[in-house]
Parts: C-alpha cells; sequence; structure tokens
C-alpha cells in the first residue's frame, strides 16, 4: 500500500516537474531576451524604420510590425474559410470513410511539410508564375497555404467537440445538414473556431522561411500595397543576427515577435475558456 | 399503418434483421419486445430511415406506411419528419425550453409569431409540460429534470406533426412518477398516431400496447395482442423469455 502510494507520488512530481521544466524554458527565453533587448525597447524603435550605415544598426521596427500584422490577417483571411470549409465536410457530410481518410493523411502530411517546401511552392507559383513578385500578397497567400492544414487540424476538432447528440436529434426532426450546422454547431463550436484562428497566426507570426523568398525584404516602408514587398519581423530578426548589424535590436525584435505569438496563444486559450458555446444563438 | 414486408438490414457484412414482416396498425400503440441485441432499436429506426445515417447501413425488403414504400421516397429526411423517433437518452439541445421546441417548426417555414407561439402552448400541453414551465420558457432546456426532458424531446417531434411515434425505450432512464406520466402521454397520444414503443420494461408493454411483437435475434417471432401474448404465448422462445416475467 505504501509502494503503492510512493509510486503514485513519483508519477506525479516527474509529470509536475516536466510542466514546471516547460514555464522555466519559457521564462528563460522571456527573460534572456528581456535582458538583452530591453535597453533597446523605446517609443522610437517601435514608431520609426530602420536606419544606419547598414540597415537596422540604428532606427527601428516599424514597418516590419506593421509588415508582419498585414501578412497575417492576409493569410488567415485567405486560409480560414476554405479550412472550415473542408473542416465541416470531414465532420458533418463526408459518409465515406476511405475518402475522409484519404483527405486526412493529405492534411497531416501538409502538416508535416518544411516550411522553407512550402516558401518553395509559394516562390515557383506566386512569384514567378502568377507573376506577383516579392510582395506582400506573394508572401500572405504562402503562409495561408502553410496554415491551412493547421487550420483544418483545429477547426476539425472544435467541430468534433460538440456534442454529436444535438446532431442526431435535429436530423430525427428531418431538418437539413446545414441547419443544424448552422443553428446549432456552429454556434457551439464559435469561441474554438476563432481560437483556432489565432493559433494559426501565431504559427504564421513565426514562419521566416516562407516569406524569405516571396514577401519580405531588408527594407521597405510600412504596407500599402498587396504587389510591393513588405518588411517582416522574423526575417529581420534574422537579418540582425546573422549579418551581425546589432545584436540589442536583434533581442529587441525578438521581444516584440515573442510577444506578439504570446498574444495570439494567450487570447486563444482564453476565447475557449472564457466562452462557452452560445445558447439560443440564431443566424 | 406501418407494413413492413421481407425486411433485412446490414451493417457491413453483418445481417442484423431477417426477413421481418410485420404490421402496425394505426392509432394504436404497438410494442416490440425480446432480449438485447435482438434488432428492436435497428428495426425502430429503419421504420423512419435513420438506420441510413449509420455507415455501413444496407437493407433490403419493403416498408409500407399509408400505402407509400418509405424506401421510394428520395428524402429520408421527409420520412423522419413523417415518423418521429425519441431516442433513450432525452437530448436537450443547447437553446432555451421554446426554442428546443420551435426548432423543427422554424426550419420548415413557420415565421408567423402567434402560429408559433400557439405551436410552443399547443405541443407542451399535449405532453403535459406547459404547467410547469409556462413561466420560464426562456430558461435552458437543459435545466429540466429527465422525465421533463424526455416529454420535451416528445413536444420537440409533435411540434413537426409526425403521423408516427416510434419510442426506443423512452423511460429506461427515469423515475417511477416519470414514467408514468410518459406512459399516460403515450396512450393520450396513440388516439391521433401510430405509436411503436421498444421496451424492456414487460409490465409497460402489458399497461400501454395493444399489440406486442416478440423479436429475438433479429427475427421476429410472434406478435399478437398484449393480453393474448402474455397469457398464451405459441413458441417456445417467447415462453422462455416471459417465463422471467
Amino acid at each position: 500500500m505504501k509502494t503503492r502510494h510512493y509510486q503514485e507520488s513519483l508519477w506525479y512530481f516527474t509529470f509536475c516537474a516536466s510542466g514546471i521544466l516547460l514555464a522555466g524554458v519559457l521564462i528563460a527565453i522571456l527573460g534572456l531576451l528581456l535582458f538583452r533587448g530591453s535597453n533597446e525597447l523605446t517609443w522610437e524603435f517601435l514608431t520609426t524604420g530602420p536606419k544606419g550605415l547598414f540597415l537596422g544598426m540604428e532606427g527601428g521596427i516599424y514597418p516590419a510590425i506593421m509588415g508582419t500584422i498585414a501578412l497575417l490577417v492576409i493569410a488567415t483571411s485567405a486560409a480560414t474559410l476554405p479550412a472550415l470549409a473542408t473542416a465541416v465536410y470531414l465532420t458533418e457530410y463526408s459518409t465515406s470513410s476511405r475518402f475522409s481518410w484519404v483527405i486526412d493523411i493529405i492534411i497531416r502530411s501538409m502538416v508535416g511539410l518544411p516550411s522553407i517546401l512550402i516558401g518553395l511552392f509559394g516562390y515557383a507559383f506566386f512569384v514567378l508564375y502568377l507573376d506577383f513578385g516579392i510582395s506582400l500578397i506573394s508572401g500572405a497567400l504562402t503562409l495561408a497555404i502553410m496554415v491551412f492544414p493547421t487550420l483544418v487540424i483545429l477547426m476539425r476538432d472544435a467541430l468534433c467537440s460538440v456534442n454529436a447528440d444535438y446532431r442526431l436529434a435535429g436530423l430525427l426532426l428531418g431538418v437539413s445538414r446545414w441547419y443544424i450546422l448552422r443553428r446549432v454547431v456552429l454556434p457551439q463550436a464559435a469561441p474554438s473556431l476563432f481560437g483556432a484562428v489565432l493559433l494559426a497566426m501565431g504559427h504564421a507570426a513565426g514562419a521566416t522561411a516562407p516569406i524569405m523568398v516571396t514577401a519580405a525584404v531588408i527594407a521597405a516602408r510600412a504596407p500599402s500595397r498587396l504587389l510591393e514587398p513588405v518588411m517582416a519581423l522574423p526575417y529581420h530578426l534574422y537579418i540582425l543576427f546573422s549579418q551581425y548589424v546589432s545584436l540589442e535590436k536583434a533581442y529587441a525584435t525578438a521581444l516584440i515577435l515573442v510577444v506578439l505569438l504570446l498574444t495570439f496563444n494567450v487570447l486563444s486559450v482564453a476565447l475557449r475558456l472564457l466562452l462557452p458555446g452560445k445558447e439560443g444563438f440564431k443566424l | 399503418m406501418i407494413n413492413i414486408e421481407k425486411l433485412s438490414t446490414f451493417f457491413f457484412r453483418e445481417q442484423v434483421l431477417y426477413d421481418i414482416t410485420a404490421r402496425f396498425r394505426s392509432y394504436s400503440v404497438s410494442a416490440i419486445i425480446g432480449p438485447s441485441g435482438g434488432g428492436k432499436t435497428t428495426l425502430l429506426k429503419s421504420i423512419n430511415r435513420t438506420a441510413e445515417l449509420i455507415a455501413g447501413y444496407r437493407h433490403c425488403g419493403k416498408i409500407y406506411v399509408n400505402n407509400q414504400d418509405i424506401f421510394d421516397l428520395p428524402d429520408g429526411a421527409a420520412v423522419r419528419r413523417m415518423a418521429g423517433l425519441v431516442l433513450q437518452k432525452p437530448v436537450a439541445l443547447p437553446f432555451s425550453i421554446k426554442e428546443n421546441v420551435l426548432f423543427g417548426p422554424r426550419y420548415y417555414g413557420g415565421t408567423d409569431q402567434s402560429t408559433l407561439e400557439a405551436t410552443v402552448e399547443h405541443v407542451l400541453t399535449a405532453v403535459g409540460l406547459w404547467s410547469e414551465v409556462k413561466d420560464k420558457l426562456h430558461a435552458p432546456a437543459r435545466e429540466l429534470s429527465g422525465g421533463q426532458l424526455q416529454r420535451l424531446a416528445i413536444a420537440r417531434i409533435l411540434a413537426v406533426d409526425p403521423q408516427i411515434l416510434l419510442l426506443d425505450e423512452p423511460c429506461s432512464s427515469l423515475d417511477i412518477n416519470s414514467t408514468r406520466l410518459i406512459e399516460d402521454l403515450i396512450l393520450q397520444l396513440s388516439k391521433h398516431l401510430t405509436v411503436v414503443i421498444v421496451t424492456h420494461n414487460l409490465n409497460q408493454a402489458k399497461r400501454i400496447a395493444d399489440t406486442t411483437y416478440f423479436m429475438q435475434a433479429g427475427c421476429m417471432l410472434e406478435s399478437n395482442k398484449t393480453e393474448r401474448l402474455f397469457a398464451q404465448p405459441e413458441l417456445p422462445a417467447t415462453q422462455e423469455f416471459l417465463a422471467h416475467f
């Protein structure tokens, strides 16, 4: 009896320690970034563009922040509806388990694709074939392809988490699947669906490889046109760090990027925890 | 009148029902009894084409409702509306009590507010729930008790004006008072509807059914007037099953 108790305690502390380790890693990263980058975090850094003999040695990251936000908004806008449609098809309409299985394998394989490979596809298709050039739209659509499978998986989980009995109760009245989806399933899954979009935004915000060859440049104004290249935080960070332009500014840029990612993730979790599925929602 | 002719059903390669032939009379209560796994629920779900929503289901044979083979109808949803199925475990849709009742009518084009209000009162009165919930129609349906929820599930079906009511062990999770309420309700409804109930409660079959059907291992073995079936079962299998009663 006592041995079993010790075993139980051992397993508890093992699992607990891994959680603490994970939190410790995040705190260490944030601590390092704060320690090394906080001196550079000034109003000027956040509101001006890069300057200096080597661009980025002086000035700030305003165009990179705006470029990243533009890329994220366009990418998730482009990916959300197709991903939702695919998730709805797989959870609500697909009657052939074999076909669903094939689609599932394709989606999971897409998640595993290296992001540079998606960047190469974006370069070949959007930049060269569609002649969009290195531009905001090429980068955003490439990011949309990258986040699409993640969004499908997250959205499918969100739809699957809605009580299956609701669907059956509706079908027993002879109403259509679309009516059940519109009146019951989507309102119930809405918080998790929004959470999925935010998580996907976080995933896209940190991606460097796909935009390196499709959208990002060393210097550009804040984005104003779809067919112009943009600056982006992860690429700017890569340049500052790899070209030894300014390590301090690299840490400060990384801090802003991490804060952006954490914001998306925290909002995503908060949405799911704080907002229950809507009751009595009528479209 | 529901007329079933040589109905066999399969889930993938496994046969569940074998050449079922039966007639369920209009405006009466028909009870289907038998051991678990005998195909009673599959038969019920075949009558309103709910079974075809399950992967791997196929059938051969015919089911006539008012001389129309339901499998000839292009739309299974129309059959499900005509023959409402009440499940063993009542489901409260994530709406208010009122919106639960109106879920079907709104789909079928009900927009006139006074007509919808009248529907709510009419069906909730029919299931004996109106006096209990008339002051809290906008409360979430999940707050109702098990017995009230089962009556709400029946009300939701009555609101789309079915001709047939199929009940799959509707009282299995209810206490004795709620069971009595549901049984009285079934007897009331059978004046206007064809009612078929699957039950493991033989006393319940005896109390409410005009005709009782005995199923075992996917076969319809025997049927008769309820009193007669319980008093003088003809087949040894029925005698053995009822011997425990």
